[in-house]
């Protein structure tokens, strides 16, 4: 006989656990992985084509800011002018910068990290397709 | 059966090893849904219990602090599926697990239980088991978890007391209420 509590409940009767419930659960928790990858999936796909339209826009509108704000016709006289350049570095760097679209450049960064991270998810998203598929 | 322990499991699952967490959950479940089974003393709810842990754990498996033990951490998260099933179906409400108030008796009173003995009533039963059993079953949820995390899931009170965000003196309380309460219940049924 028992003589303590601890013996007493290990003695209690099993459990019988019903056939089939660990295989119930993986299939589940399995075809809730497979849908949330989907959804993750369809988000990140149009999100990385949205971002590449928008890069497509940011880039073509940074070029046309190069030209508009002088940048370039500044910074061609490197090539056409170096010793006029040489003679007044220090006002033509200020004048280069100045004459830089800053704005249209971070925008334009910013546009191309959030569209190369939307490649590198959608990518490994897909690699946990091929996985799930595996199995 | 793996000889992987939990921790490496939940390793190989992470590192993209699916059927890690297959042998995860075939390991865990006979622990998992008996815990369940006590709690809610019906075979379909302790099923739908023990899916919905087993979701909940893949859904946490990224937070899992591979510090701490696995099963504590299972447990506790089966344990609130529990409770909140529990309260969806109104079956406890909030001051059914936080207060102590209903019994009269003091700490003193508590303290005078002896945790080792065993009434020689229950013994002399020949259906030692199902009157067990049956005590347990009847017992108030917050006595009744905390007897069956320590007797029978092997539990250190201190554990018990971490897993319920209790503090050890009120585990230790309950759990001696609990016995006291099995006792009484023993007696009536002799």
């Amino acid at each position: 006989m028992p003589d303590n509590f601890k013996k007493l409940f290990s003695q209690l009767s099993e459990i019988h656990i019903p056939d089939g419930l660990a295989d119930k659960i993986a299939k589940e928790i399995n075809h809730r992985q497979r849908r949330m990858i989907f959804i993750k999936s369809s988000l990140f796909v149009f999100t990385a084509l949205f971002s590449g339209v928008l890069l497509f826009l940011a880039t073509a509108s940074t070029r046309v800011a190069f030209v508009e704000s002088g940048f370039v016709q500044y910074f061609s006289l490197l090539f056409s002018d170096a010793s006029a350049v040489f003679e007044s570095s220090g006002s033509f760097m200020y004048v280069l910068i100045q004459t830089l679209p800053a704005f249209k450049i971070a925008i334009t960064t910013g546009v191309l990290i959030i569209f190369l991270l939307t490649i590198r998810w959608t990518l490994n998203n897909l690699r946990k397709i091929n996985l799930l598929n595996n199995l | 059966m793996s000889n992987k322990t939990p921790t490496q499991l939940i390793s190989d699952y992470l590192k993209g090893d699916n059927e890690a967490f297959d042998i995860l959950i075939a390991e865990t479940l006979p622990y998992v849904y008996c815990y369940l089974f006590r709690y809610v003393y019906n075979e379909e709810d302790a099923q739908e219990l023990a899916q919905d842990t087993f979701v909940k754990v893949w859904k946490k498996i990224k937070h899992f602090d591979a510090k701490k033990n696995f099963n504590t951490w299972l447990l506790t998260i089966a344990r609130n599926t529990a409770i909140d099933f529990l309260r969806k179906k109104k079956e406890i409400v909030f001051s059914d697990l936080v207060s102590d108030d209903n019994l009269e008796q003091n700490d003193f009173e508590d303290s005078l239980v002896d945790d080792e003995l065993i009434p020689s009533e229950v013994y002399e039963k020949q259906e030692t088991t199902e009157v067990v059993e049956k005590s347990i079953k009847e017992l108030p949820l917050k006595y009744r978890e905390i007897l069956i995390l320590h007797y029978l899931e092997g539990f250190s009170l201190s554990e018990v007391a971490e897993m319920l965000k209790l503090p050890p003196n009120t585990v230790k309380t309950r759990k001696l209420r609990g016995i006291r309460l099995l006792r009484e219940q023993w007696i009536d049924t002799k």
